[in-house]
């Protein structure tokens, strides 16, 4: 993590110190990050899952709610904001690259 | 009458579990047991609800049935809870005393 | 606790779980109880009816009311019978006229009469509420409306007013929609009146033969669209917040479960009388001792409108036809409609044919019968299990066809062919959360839990206010912060059930009638809960909550009482007489009423311990007793 050596870091460490800062962008994170990362990973699994194609999306389904709560969870546990952003960008990163690469390309 | 049947045996079972918990034990027996027999209890109790289970389970189907002992676990359990803080004399809490003493004597440890 | 500080799993957990469970715990609080309550959806609809209470069993009543429906509908193409039973004490009677396309899968059909809120034969509600026939309406017919609204936008062909939007593509196909949907649309486009989808229903008393009018009423069927559409917003609109407080539970039941740290070794432990002790441990104990039915009901919840909250799974494997997804998910099959031969030709003995049936399934019984053609050399009698077997296949009941002028089994009950293993945990899970499947000890095992469930939310509520007692003392007054979760811990536990029961109140004291009663019901409702937050406000804390849970366990107690004088049958006929329905009601009403008495009394007489010294004491003194 980023402790307050570099200049560039400074926005982060104040963001890490300031409590409303810190709480209300965790909160921001839990409710739509964790959400959009579910989101991606049904419709990445919906379309990957080796199974038919109505049980993968059921399955994506289920999974995209544990997904969600596993992104809560890590969220609130992380022990900066940095890390916990980062939680969940970098997945949300890594399946908007993978839905990207889809060959039939989604209809959403 | 099945649903009866099963019900009894997984309150007897939990209450067997109780008995293999210290805290518990001392409200029922009023001390806790033996190493051994406690373990023997915790035994008997998840016998006694894998039995009620496959009772269920056969009365029923595979699904319905676990739904249906899931329902009655809760319902044994909340009943039991009830009765350890309100009544636990009719859980046979005497009954109880009088066995282990029987069986250890004056007892395993000293009753308040 | 700060997040800046360094800080345990359990900690961040607890933060979790404390405040993902308050933020939206008050309308957690009024879909777990009006959803527990739904659990008795019929039931309560039919206590709300007390002119369907006379009716008694009778031997004769399905001759009665094949020549019922041979003289009011002699030519129609399809006579739909539901027999009464566990959950309702009338024949449910309606039928399709030859015109009408039928349109409709079989299974959803099969739900639609099996497990119609009105069907178990609670069959022939009067055209309900206007915007809420919610009584027509089942699942499959949500589960179609709710995918077809996924529609991408640009679809949206602007003919459907209210839910143009949302309907999308399936727009302005009327030809294709299901007898289902369209029930659905005439309903939720308010005024519709009726919104029969099989043609008219009439109940029908089995001991007489005669058509019984029952008055209107909301019914069972108002609690059971609030759990998860609230009410008077639009549909979408509700089902996300429905849904959005959904997801909150599940975060705060998977963080609840964190922090528990002895789950085994607490499983047991309730200490009453020891303040802040003993409200966590009844928050425990009705959270562990029931945890796999909220998990189950709160997963399968949000499995039930995934289709709003989830919607990208569709969207992506399905190229955005949500339809085509929905039909693979359903299963539909077509029913393979005989033809009319034009040859008349006298139906076959319904007796035999329906103790054949019962031999089939002793322990589900039948549920409903449909004759085909009826009158016609090509009858067909096709006799559906008032049950279903297996959560796997959706708890689908099974069918038995016999040819309708010699009787002979056409169609043995055939096994469903075993699903998927992904696609019988969705369908255990819906399954379980609508638990139509459930025979009566089932059915109260799920009302038992659903009632621990909202102990569980309310007593984490009122956890909430107790636990902050001590920042309350030290700051010497009441924070703002804290007295509005107090007033909203009133108003929307105590609050909701006082509504709850005025709403069964008003619901005999409005003359029968009165045309729109059910709207007047509903308002009664809302207007109790409403006047149930200045109430709060303006009185001390206990004093609010003592008034509240007084009345409403006073007015819950009286039920039965309402019930006799209101013209239904009373407790000891309906004991006697074997209607178990009305007096399930009248029952459970006594509980909880005198539960509610309870509760309000021990909050009266209750004596507040300061959060100092003693009671941390005793707590301590106890937990080394305990673990000595």
């Amino acid at each position: 993590m980023t402790s307050g050596t570099a200049p560039a870091s400074r926005l982060p460490a104040l963001i890490e110190r300031t409590a409303w800062l810190n709480t209300g962008l965790r909160v921001l994170l839990a409710i739509f990050g964790a959400y959009g990362v579910a989101l991606q990973a049904t419709a990445l699994l919906s379309v990957t899952l080796p199974l038919s194609r109505i049980e993968a999306t059921m399955a994506a389904i289920m999974l995209g709610f544990i997904v969600q709560t596993l992104g809560v969870i890590w969220v609130i546990a992380a022990r900066t904001v940095a890390r916990a952003a980062l939680g969940i960008i970098l997945p949300a990163v890594v399946l908007g690259a993978l839905l990207q690469c889809l060959p039939s390309g989604g209809a959403a | 009458m099945m649903a009866l049947a099963s019900f009894v045996l997984l309150f007897i079972g939990l209450e067997a579990l109780c008995l293999g918990m210290d805290r518990h034990a001392r409200q029922l027996a009023g001390s806790t047991l033996p190493g051994p027999l406690a373990r023997c209890a915790r035994v008997l109790g998840c016998m006694a609800l894998l039995g009620s289970a496959m009772l269920e389970i056969a009365q029923r189907g595979l699904s319905i049935g676990l739904t249906a002992w899931f329902g009655l676990l809760t319902l044994a359990a909340m009943t039991l809870v009830l009765a350890l803080s309100y009544r636990p004399a009719w859980l046979g809490a005497r009954l109880i005393r009088a066995l282990l003493g029987r069986a250890f004597g004056s007892g395993p440890s000293a009753r308040p | 606790m700060r997040f800046d500080q360094a800080r345990g799993l359990r900690k961040s957990m607890s933060w979790l779980h404390t405040w993902a469970g308050l933020v939206l715990g008050w309308l957690l609080f009024a879909i777990f109880l009006t959803g527990t309550l739904s659990y008795f959806r019929n039931e309560i609809t039919l206590w709300m009816q007390p002119e369907l209470h006379s009716a008694r069993p009778d031997e004769k009543g399905l001759d009665r009311a094949l020549s019922l429906l041979g003289r009011v509908a002699p030519g129609a193409a399809q006579w739909q019978i539901a027999l009464p039973g566990e959950r309702s004490p009338v024949f449910g009677l309606n039928w399709r006229e030859a015109g009408e396309t039928e349109g409709r899968g079989r299974p959803s059909m099969v739900e639609d009469d099996g497990d119609g809120p009105s069907s178990g034969g609670l069959g022939a509600q009067p055209p309900g509420p206007p915007g809420r026939r919610a009584g027509r309406e089942n699942r499959g017919a949500d589960e179609g409306a709710q995918w077809r609204r996924q529609g991408p936008p640009e679809a949206s062909s602007g003919l459907e007013a209210r839910e143009g939007r949302s309907r999308g593509r399936s727009g302005g196909r009327g030809a294709e929609r299901s007898g289902e949907e369209r029930g659905r649309e005439r309903g939720g486009r308010g005024g519709g009146g009726g919104g029969e989808h099989g043609g008219p229903r009439l109940s029908m008393n089995p001991a007489t033969g005669g058509m019984i009018a029952p008055r209107e009423t909301a019914g069972g069927d108002f609690l059971y669209r609030f759990h998860f559409e609230l009410y008077g917003m639009d549909r979408a609109l509700a089902r996300w917040i429905v849904g959005i407080a959904t997801l909150f539970m599940f975060v705060a039941m998977v963080s609840g479960i964190i922090i528990h740290r002895n789950i085994f070794k607490d499983f047991f432990t309730f200490r009453p009388g020891k303040g802040k002790r003993s409200w966590l441990d009844a928050h425990n104990a009705t959270s562990v001792l029931a945890l796999p039915f909220h998990l189950m009901i709160t997963f399968s919840g949000l499995l039930l409108l995934a289709n709003q909250i989830m919607p990208w799974a569709a969207h992506y494997a399905y190229g955005g036809s949500v339809r085509a997804m929905m039909g693979e998910m359903k299963n539909m099959h077509a029913e393979s409609a005989s033809p009319r031969s034009g040859e008349s030709a006298p139906l076959a003995a319904l007796a035999p044919l329906l103790e054949a049936a019962r031999r089939q399934w002793p322990q589900e019984g039948v549920g409903a019968i449909t004759i085909s053609n009826p009158g016609d050399a090509n009858a067909r009698i096709e006799f559906r299990q008032a049950r279903g077997v297996s959560l796997a296949t959706r708890a689908y009941p099974q069918s038995m066809v016999f040819d309708g002028r010699n009787g002979q089994l056409l169609e043995a009950p055939r096994a469903a062919e075993a699903p998927g293993s992904v696609r019988a945990i969705w369908s255990g899970f819906n399954a379980l959360h609508l638990g139509r499947f459930a025979s009566p000890l089932l059915r109260w095992m799920f009302f038992g839990s659903g009632i621990l469930g909202c102990v569980m939310v309310a007593s984490g509520l009122v956890m909430w206010v107790i636990a902050r007692q001590r920042d309350r003392e030290r700051a010497g007054h009441t924070p703002f912060g804290h007295r509005l979760v107090e007033v909203l811990n009133v108003a929307g536990v105590a609050g909701l059930l006082l509504a709850t029961v005025c709403y069964f109140w008003a619901s005999r004291l409005i003359p029968a009638d009165i045309i729109g009663r059910s709207r007047l019901e509903i308002a009664c409702f809302f207007i109790v809960w409403l006047l149930a937050l200045p109430h709060a406000a303006l009185r001390t804390h206990r004093e609010a909550w003592v008034e509240q849970l007084g009345l409403a366990g006073l007015l819950t107690l009286l039920l039965p009482l309402l019930n006799a004088l209101g013209g239904g049958a009373w407790l000891p006929l309906s004991l006697v007489s074997g209607q178990w329905q009305v007096a399930g009601f009248d029952v459970a009403a006594l509980g909880i009423g005198a539960l509610l008495i309870l509760a309000a009394w021990r909050t009266h007489t209750h004596v507040p311990r300061s959060s100092t010294t003693t009671q941390v004491g005793t707590a301590g003194t106890q937990l080394q007793m305990e673990e000595a």
